[in-house]
C-alpha cells in the first residue's frame, strides 16, 4: 500500500468520524422539527377579551398564493385544518394555581362569506372569564402529527378607564375653529397599543325621511412607550370641519342634521403591539412576519374595547357645520332650524 | 448645496405650514393673539357631603352681556373635563360674563342637601363679570359654596 493511499484512507476515516459525531449530537437533541419548509403553516388567532365570559379561537391552514402572481380564490378544503386537534387555554394565577379551559366548536359568530369561504372559518369557544394580571397559555395539540402549537400572554392589569369623553347629562361636545376636543384615558397595565376612532353621526334628510350616516375620524395609534399618567389624543376643531368638507358630498336634494359622536377605543396587549409595529415597519424597510407562535402563524394576545356612544353636539358645533365657509354648502341645519323641525314633529 | 437648503426650507413649509391639527407653531399663535387678552378660568369645586366622582362639570360658556347670560345666549363654550381645571380663552379686550355649571349624580337626598335644586341631576351654576385687557391675562376661579 502506497503512502498516498494510506493518507486518503486516513482522511476518509476522519471525515466519517466527524459525520458520526454530528449524527450522534443531532440525534440526541430533544427538539422536534415542528415545521419544515414545504409544510403548510397553521394560522391561529386568539385575542382574550377581559370584558367577555367567552373566549374565541380561530384556526385555519395558511392560504398560499401561487408564485406566478395569479391570485386564486382559496377553497374551503385548502384552508381547513384537517384531522383532530385539541385546543385549550391554561390559566396560571399569581399564586401558581393552574386551570384549563377546553375549546369547543362555536356557532355563535355569524360567518360572512366573501373572498374567503365561510365554511373554512373554524371558530372555537371556551367559557373563561379573564382574571387581571394573569398568565394565559394557548395550546393546540395535533396528536396524529405529534405537533403542538403554543404561545402565552399576560392579561391586562384591570379595567380600561376612559376619562374623556364620559356621558354626563347636559355635557356637549364643542368642535369648531379654536376649540379642540381631547380624548383622554389612563394607560392600562400590560397594555401596549391603543387605537381610537370617533364617529360623527348625522342624518341625511331626503323627502322628509331621515337616514342615519356616520363619518369616521381615525386617530393615530398610540404605543405605550411613554410613562404618561394620562394618554390624550386631540381632535382639532379646524381639522374636523376640513375633514367633513372633504369627506361629504354636496347634494342639493338633502338636508343634514348633526346628531353627535360615538367613540371607540381598543386596547391591545404586548404581542398585538409587536404585530402592528411589525406591519408598520414592513411597509418601510422590513418584510419579516411576526407571530406569537414559533411553529404557526397568527396571534395570541389580549384585546379590550370601550365604547362611549351618542354624545350630543353643542349649539356652536352645529352652527359651525351649517355656517362655516368650509361646510356651508353641505346642507347642514342650524341649531334653530333643528329646533323648528323638532317642534313640527 | 444651495439648492438642497432651499428644498429643505420648502419641505419644512409643507410639513408645518398647512396643518392646523399638526404640531403648532408658537410664533404664529402669539402673532394671532397679539391684539387679544387672555381669560383663564380656574373651574374648581368642592361640594361637602358628596363624593368627588358624583359631581361633574357640565359646561363653561361666555356671554357678551348679563342679559344674554341670563337667557343662555352664549357666544362660545369650552369642552370641560373632570381631569382639567384651567380653561383659557383668547378674547378681544372688553367685558365678558362667564357661566360654569356642575351637576350632581348622587341618588337619594345627598344632592338636595348640597343645594342642587331637584336633587339628582340638579345643576348648580357659578358666574361672574370679567374684564379682559389687551396683552394681559385675567384669572378667575369659580366659587361653588
Amino acid at each position: 500500500m502506497s503512502r498516498g493511499h494510506l493518507r486518503r484512507i486516513k482522511i476518509f476515516l476522519l471525515l466519517s468520524g466527524l459525520c458520526m459525531c454530528n449524527l450522534i449530537v443531532t440525534s440526541c437533541s430533544e427538539k422536534i422539527d415542528l415545521y419544515s419548509g414545504g409544510d403548510k403553516l397553521t394560522a391561529v388567532y386568539c385575542l382574550l377579551n377581559n370584558e367577555d365570559s367567552i373566549q374565541y379561537l380561530r384556526i385555519a391552514s395558511q392560504y398560499t398564493i401561487i408564485g406566478d402572481g395569479t391570485v386564486i380564490k382559496p377553497d374551503s378544503l385548502d384552508m381547513t385544518v384537517k384531522g383532530d386537534f385539541i385546543a385549550y387555554l391554561s390559566e396560571t394565577t399569581s399564586s401558581g394555581e393552574q386551570k384549563s379551559y377546553h375549546f369547543t366548536p362555536s356557532y355563535a359568530i355569524k360567518k360572512d362569506s366573501g373572498w374567503f369561504p365561510a365554511e373554512a372559518l373554524q371558530v372555537y369557544e371556551t367559557k373563561c372569564t379573564i382574571i387581571p394580571n394573569t398568565i394565559y397559555a394557548l395550546y393546540v395539540l395535533f396528536p396524529k402529527e405529534k405537533r403542538m402549537v403554543f404561545a402565552k400572554t399576560l392579561s391586562f392589569g384591570g379595567g380600561f378607564h376612559v376619562i374623556d369623553p364620559i356621558i354626563v347629562p347636559g355635557r356637549k361636545i364643542n368642535l369648531f375653529p379654536g376649540e379642540d376636543f381631547y380624548l383622554r384615558y389612563e394607560p392600562l397595565k400590560n397594555a401596549a397599543v391603543y387605537e381610537a376612532t370617533a364617529k360623527f353621526l348625522y342624518d341625511d334628510i331626503r323627502d322628509g325621511l331621515a337616514e342615519r350616516k356616520e363619518f369616521i375620524i381615525a386617530l393615530p395609534l398610540k404605543f405605550n412607550d411613554q410613562t404618561d399618567n394620562i394618554i390624550s389624543q386631540r381632535i382639532a376643531g379646524d381639522r374636523f370641519l376640513r375633514d367633513i368638507s372633504r369627506g361629504l358630498k354636496k347634494d342639493s336634494t338633502i338636508r343634514r342634521r348633526p346628531v353627535g359622536f360615538n367613540f371607540h377605543v381598543s386596547v391591545g396587549g404586548q404581542e398585538l403591539a409587536m404585530e402592528i409595529r411589525n406591519d408598520l415597519d414592513a411597509a418601510s424597510f422590513s418584510n419579516s412576519d411576526y407571530s406569537s407562535f414559533e411553529n404557526a402563524a397568527g396571534i395570541f394576545s389580549t384585546l379590550s374595547h370601550k365604547r362611549i356612544e351618542t354624545l350630543p353636539l353643542s349649539r356652536f358645533t352645529i352652527d359651525s357645520l351649517a355656517l362655516s365657509s368650509l361646510t356651508r354648502d353641505l346642507g347642514f341645519l342650524t341649531f334653530d332650524e333643528i329646533n323648528k323641525l323638532d317642534s313640527i314633529k | 448645496m444651495k439648492a438642497n437648503i432651499f428644498i429643505l426650507i420648502g419641505l419644512m413649509f409643507i410639513a408645518f405650514g398647512c396643518d392646523p391639527g399638526g404640531i403648532g407653531n408658537t410664533d404664529v399663535i402669539i402673532d394671532q393673539h397679539k391684539d387679544l387678552g387672555t381669560l383663564d378660568i380656574n373651574f374648581i369645586y368642592k361640594i361637602p357631603g358628596i363624593p368627588a366622582d358624583r359631581v361633574r362639570k357640565v359646561d363653561l360658556s361666555l356671554a357678551y352681556t348679563a342679559d344674554s347670560l341670563n337667557h343662555g345666549q352664549f357666544f362660545t363654550s369650552k369642552n370641560v373635563s373632570d381631569a382639567e381645571s384651567l380653561y383659557r380663552f383668547y378674547l378681544p379686550p372688553g367685558t365678558y360674563y362667564y357661566q360654569a355649571t356642575i351637576i350632581c349624580l348622587c341618588q337619594s337626598d345627598s344632592c338636595l342637601w348640597s343645594q342642587f335644586p331637584g336633587g339628582q341631576f340638579g345643576l348648580r351654576m357659578d358666574g361672574g363679570k370679567v374684564e379682559v385687557k389687551k396683552g394681559l391675562a385675567t384669572v378667575v376661579s369659580t366659587q361653588f359654596h
